[in-house]
């Protein structure tokens, strides 16, 4: 047999994050023991062990001012065609077409404050799912060798694996831009599954198995990889490259076969009823397929709702079929979150890679925004019952009073998830690279 | 080492008189010291400067540094002139923020930096009660630095001090062994204190680096293993193996033993063509006598069509041939001429040249492709430097090289080599398909600026652009002139990684004094070999693959050695992405579908990743976003294996009519026979009777013969000594 060692490549051997840590550290100092020290190290690795994020990605850019954060009194060019409705949150008003989310307001909390300068899909993306700014070509590929991890990617370096299934997973059809390990390398890229969940025949690509192979065959192939290590003297764990690859290996292995796995991906077992109210639909059903996959334990999931880049006809492709897709699968995460008592563990963000233009264009469209964007946030410690920081201009052109820095987001995110936001790491040239640029938590979304 | 310390002491006694007299005595510095001479050695020892605090280029809490501590005016005037007197405040000195920051006495995100009392507080403090005054000359600033020693070899928990006298440019000289920064590279092998002493720890050679306001310099540290008692027992076969093994000796190492016949065989196809051996292949070259038949083999692996794809692609990936720079036509003109320069096997003095001077239309002369790539000067100036003299300039576009001497001099030197050039476009551009047409020009075109306009200049040679007619020819010149250290190193440390795995230096495009070579003699054998052969890399893979350390046996994980500096045993590792990918289809008797080629072009073979290949993506072929070869990963992991293991594309590939499997059913190929074959199209060896055995019993427990086989070649597929060279 292979003496394969603990599925759990990168996890930190403390658990801690440095703030924990520090923490820690400082008791003894007010007399308190080592027991206690411990006790309370042990609180702290089931708190973080326990947080789980699902990001709702608006992929192209959603438009603030005709979703959450709408100007009714602003001109007709400005507030465009859609009028707002109240919500479960006195005084707080969301568009007529998320009437489902109207509902769920006291379970959101916003934040109107980020602004970044990505003018192009690719940076925008850059700069929202890694903080970092970045400046590709007019090929979108990055100038320079410095691509950041994203959030998902930096959870899964400083978490590792909790279990059978991999710490970081994305749910999106035709892939996200800059949606992976960066210079942290491919090992700690999401799980990707580009299946629609919606399908009868949706399978898990590479994870399901392949048809004709059935899980006592695979473990019959897999015993035969044993022997034939053996015979070829690698029984040993191996070193470096050798060594990492028999621990992929497991991890695959146990992935393939694990009940937990198969079951989380079994959407079937879910009512009708749950099923639809999540919406039929391939976003609806990867939205619930994700708090499937949080509940077995993976860390991170990103669901991909696409189609938001409206440069022309805005009005008619977020009245059907944007927001009505977005309504249901959003609505109905929070609520279902919540009624298995999981909101107040699981992290859910509802963002894109830059609000559109204030005015309409044209086209009857939107274009690229990035001054203003409307990013909303549920559980895990974070202010919710319709909690709204900072605003806008009247026309939405504009943060009002201070603005935060995408580097901003990822340290409230990476701390919300109790991970270390100040984090050392070095990309393929040794350079030292933290893993936000001096960004600072944004308090006040902290309850 | 006794004779080395005297030698120290003797250096120091030489030195200390001029010392006190120009320098005046170490009182006076602490009486009035000078701002760039003893308060700047202060703010960058404690760390201040540093990219991570106020070396930022934010800075850190409103307070920002240079990078390095490299311009003192700067530094000046962020102290003293900037935020109204707190961070110095000579009236009350103890309040200046200067003081209280690293001291801890306010919060102070760096935390405490030194303590009340030390030397560092003591000049700082002194500086400002006296007023805090300006440099005597902010031009002032070291020249040199002479680090003693500069070679040592230590025992497991040995020590020794390192000495550190600076050469100040109005030429006073120093001891700076307590201001100098110092830096271990393998912290296993042998630390650094912040003091200077050297610790060796483990086993290995490794480098310190010493670090003193713009001036860097590498110590070599070498920690021999335990002397064996046994003598050296290995016949040298070329140069390659005197140099090797006189650092075994050295060091108190022994090789492991030779490659048997099948492991060499494998291992010379998959590194000279990229491909694996057919079983007849294999079993000729067993059974043939001669004793000269590895010299012989590689000989003809120079000779295949197979060489021509396998060395294109790893140009191409340095090259970046990719269409997303040039179209597809330009694409297809840029790739053919990088499979004529293979094919015609063209020294590489006259690539770079053919690339470097390249003019004309993109469509028939394909080098052109070079400027469209990188269209910007500097960006050029970086990748030739990274390509061809193996240095990597990108830190000098902003700041000074922390670990070298290159300056944003040197870095803009370089980019206006590439300002002289006319690009001529139907409108349509190069990236959109179209033609374009190069031509040199004798004055800066306006369109290609750089953010400093100078003369061009190459190591510090400043070419006058008026004499030299196309500029880029002096640049070519001096690039491939036989007496520059750095291009000849440059490419033989490349090949030989190719081959060996490891390259002498590593990262292998980043050559530097503070980088320096684990074998710096063989380095400069190989050069001077490379440059005799008229940079004949045919003859470079000749002369690595027929030397006895290239024929060692390969050992997953050594007992010693473990990263195999010493070269003492062939280290596993992964085959590079289209390489698996071809393994993988000659094993199952497969061939592939690119878009767009013909059925059964190999994925060595195709021109760029322009090419969909969910399999290829998977394994991490090169990217051609970056001149560097780190852009090129074979790390294994998760997506990969799940890939190869659990696939529908891998299944269907191993259950194919007509495939390896259904062909040997087909013909009735009896049990030893089929499961003889098997292991030959994988590990490229016969299978031995234990393992016949195994596998016998293994397929015939199966439900079908044909799902017997199906599962061995998987198994086999999916073993270690497959997906890796050894």
């Amino acid at each position: 047999m292979l003496s394969f060692s603990e599925p759990q490549p990168s996890r930190r051997c403390d658990g801690l994050s440095r703030r924990t840590f520090l923490r820690v550290g400082s008791l003894p100092f007010f007399g308190l023991g080592l027991a206690e020290a411990l006790a309370s190290r042990a609180v702290a690795r089931d708190a973080q062990d326990e947080l789980s994020c699902i990001l709702l990605w608006c992929d192209g850019g959603i438009s603030t001012v005709d979703t959450f954060d709408m100007k009714p009194a602003a001109p007709v060019e400005y507030r465009g065609e859609f009028k707002p409705i109240s919500t479960s949150v006195p005084g707080l008003t969301v568009c007529e077409h998320l009437p489902q989310v109207a509902r769920q307001m006291h379970r959101i909390g916003q934040c109107r404050t980020i602004e970044h300068t990505g003018s192009q899909h690719a940076e925008a993306c850059h700069f929202m799912l890694t903080g970092w700014p970045q400046v590709p070509d007019v090929n979108a590929q990055p100038v320079g060798s410095v691509v950041h991890p994203c959030y998902g990617s930096v959870v899964a370096e400083q978490l590792g694996w909790r279990n059978d299934l991999p710490p970081f997973v994305q749910l999106s059809r035709g892939g996200i831009k800059y949606h992976h390990a960066g210079y942290l390398g491919s090992a700690l890229d999401p799980l990707k599954i580009p299946g629609d969940p919606n399908r009868d025949d949706f399978r898990v690509e590479d994870v399901s198995l392949p048809s004709g192979i059935s899980s006592d065959r695979l473990t019959r192939r897999r015993s035969m990889i044993d022997q034939l290590d053996e015979f070829h003297r690698l029984t040993e764990q191996g070193a470096g490259d050798v060594a990492a690859r028999n621990q992929f290996y497991q991890q695959a292995f146990d992935l393939v076969t694990s009940p937990a796995a198969k079951k989380a991906f079994q959407l079937a077992e879910e009512s009708d009823q749950l099923r639809d109210r999540y919406g039929r639909h391939r976003e609806g059903q990867a939205t619930l397929l994700a708090r499937r996959l949080v509940e077995a334990g993976v860390r991170f999931v990103t669901v991909e709702f696409n189609g938001y880049d409206t440069h022309d006809k805005n009005f008619i492709e977020l009245r059907d079929p944007l927001l009505p897709k977005l309504d249901v699968a959003y609505s109905a995460l929070l609520e279902d979150l919540d009624d298995r008592g999981r909101l107040e563990n699981t992290l859910v963000i509802c963002m894109g890679e830059f609000g559109r233009t204030p005015k309409v264009n044209g086209l009857a469209g939107r274009d690229h925004y990035p001054k203003v964007n409307s990013i909303c946030f549920s559980g895990a410690g974070l202010k919710m019952d319709g909690f709204v920081h900072g605003r806008t201009s009247d026309k939405c052109e504009h943060v009002v009073g201070a603005t935060n820095s995408t580097h901003d987001l990822a340290a409230t995110i990476f701390q919300t998830l109790h991970v270390d936001h100040t984090k050392e790491y070095h990309n393929v040239d040794s350079r030292p690279i933290l893993t936000t640029d001096n960004g600072r938590p944004i308090n006040e979304m902290f309850a | 080492m006794s004779l080395r310390t005297t030698s120290i002491y003797l250096a120091l006694l030489l030195l200390a008189p001029t010392t006190a007299v120009r320098a005046g005595s170490s009182e006076d510095a602490a009486a009035r010291p000078d701002f760039v001479r003893d308060v700047m050695p202060v703010l960058v020892k404690s760390g201040c400067n540093g990219g991570k605090c106020h070396g930022s280029f934010q800075g850190r809490g409103g307070f920002q540094l240079s990078l390095f501590g490299l311009d003192a005016e700067f530094d000046y005037s962020a102290l003293v002139r900037e935020s109204r007197q707190r961070r110095v405040s000579p009236a009350a000195p103890d309040r200046s923020l200067i003081l209280r920051k690293p001291l801890a006495e306010v919060p102070h995100g760096g935390g405490q930096r030194f303590q009340p009392g030390s030397e560092s507080y003591r000049i700082l403090r002194s500086w400002i009660a006296n007023g805090a005054p300006a440099a005597a000359d902010f031009e002032l600033h070291v020249a040199d630095i002479e680090v003693s020693p500069r070679d040592v070899t230590l025992n497991p928990d040995e020590h020794v001090a390192l000495q550190i006298h600076a050469r100040w440019s109005d030429g006073v000289q120093r001891d700076v062994t307590r201001w100098a920064l110092y830096e271990a590279r393998d912290e296993q092998c042998a630390a650094v204190t912040d003091a200077g002493q050297i610790e060796a720890r483990s086993p290995g050679r490794t480098t310190v680096t010493v670090s003193f306001l713009g001036q860097v310099r590498a110590v070599n540290v070498t920690v021999p293993y335990a002397r064996p008692a046994d003598p050296l027992v290995f016949e040298p076969y070329n140069y390659i193996d005197e140099h090797v093994a006189a650092e075994w000796e050295k060091v108190g190492l022994r090789p492991v033993e030779s490659a048997g016949d099948e492991e060499f065989v494998r291992r010379a196809y998959l590194d000279v063509i990229g491909t694996l051996p057919t079983p007849e292949e294999i079993r000729s070259f067993v059974a043939d006598p001669a004793t000269d038949k590895r010299a012989q083999l590689i000989d003809t692996l120079l000779k295949r069509p197979e060489y021509v794809d396998y060395w294109s692609y790893r140009w191409a990936d340095l090259l970046r041939v990719h269409r997303r720079y040039v179209g597809d036509k330009g694409m297809w003109s840029f790739w053919n001429w990088v499979r004529r320069a293979v094919r015609e096997n063209w020294p590489v003095d006259r690539i770079t040249r053919e690339l470097i001077v390249s003019k004309g239309s993109l469509f028939s002369n394909g080098a052109t492709a070079y400027y469209f790539v990188d269209e910007d000067p500097a960006q050029l100036g970086e990748t030739t430097a990274q390509l061809f003299l193996g240095i990597r300039m990108q830190c000098a576009e902003c700041h000074h090289h922390p670990y070298e001497t290159w300056s944003q001099a040197d870095y803009y030197g370089l980019a206006n080599f590439f300002t002289r050039i006319e690009i001529k476009d139907n409108g349509d551009g190069a990236r959109y398909g179209g033609t374009k047409l190069l031509r040199p020009v004798t004055t800066p075109n306006r369109e290609r600026r750089v953010s400093m306009n100078m003369e061009p200049m190459l190591f510090g040679q400043v070419v006058d652009p008026t004499e030299a007619g196309d500029v880029r020819t002096v640049l070519a010149d001096r690039i491939t002139d036989p007496e520059n250290p750095w291009f000849a190193r440059n490419f033989v440390n490349r090949f030989w990684s190719y081959l060996m795995g490891r390259g002498l230096v590593e990262p292998v495009d980043d050559l530097r004094a503070t980088n320096p070579p684990t074998h710096p003699e063989l380095m400069d054998a190989l050069a001077a070999d490379f440059i005799d052969s008229g940079c004949d890399v045919k003859q470079l893979i000749r002369t690595i693959c027929t030397s006895h350390v290239y024929q060692l046996a390969s050992r997953v994980e050594a007992d010693v050695d473990r990263d195999g500096v010493f070269y003492t045993h062939r280290r596993y590792h992964r085959l590079p992405a289209p390489v698996l990918l071809d393994a993988v289809n000659f094993a199952v008797g497969a061939t592939e579908e690119f878009n767009g080629l013909p059925r059964g072009t190999r994925a060595i073979a195709l021109p760029d990743p322009g090419i969909q290949s969910y399999f290829l993506e998977a394994f991490g072929r090169s990217p051609r976003s970056s001149p560097c070869e780190c852009a090129t990963t074979s790390k294994p992991d998760l997506i990969q294996a799940l890939h190869l293991m659990n696939s529908e594309a891998i299944q269907k590939k191993l259950a194919a009519p007509g495939g390896r499997i259904q062909t040997l059913l087909k013909q009735e190929t009896p049990d030893a026979e089929a499961i003889e074959q098997l292991f030959l199209v994988t590990w490229s060896r016969p299978s031995t009777e234990e393992e016949q055995q195994a596998a016998l019993t293994f397929v015939t427990q199966a439900d079908t013969r044909q799902e017997g086989y199906e599962d061995l070649l998987w198994a086999l597929l999916n073993s270690t000594s497959f997906a890796f060279a050894h």
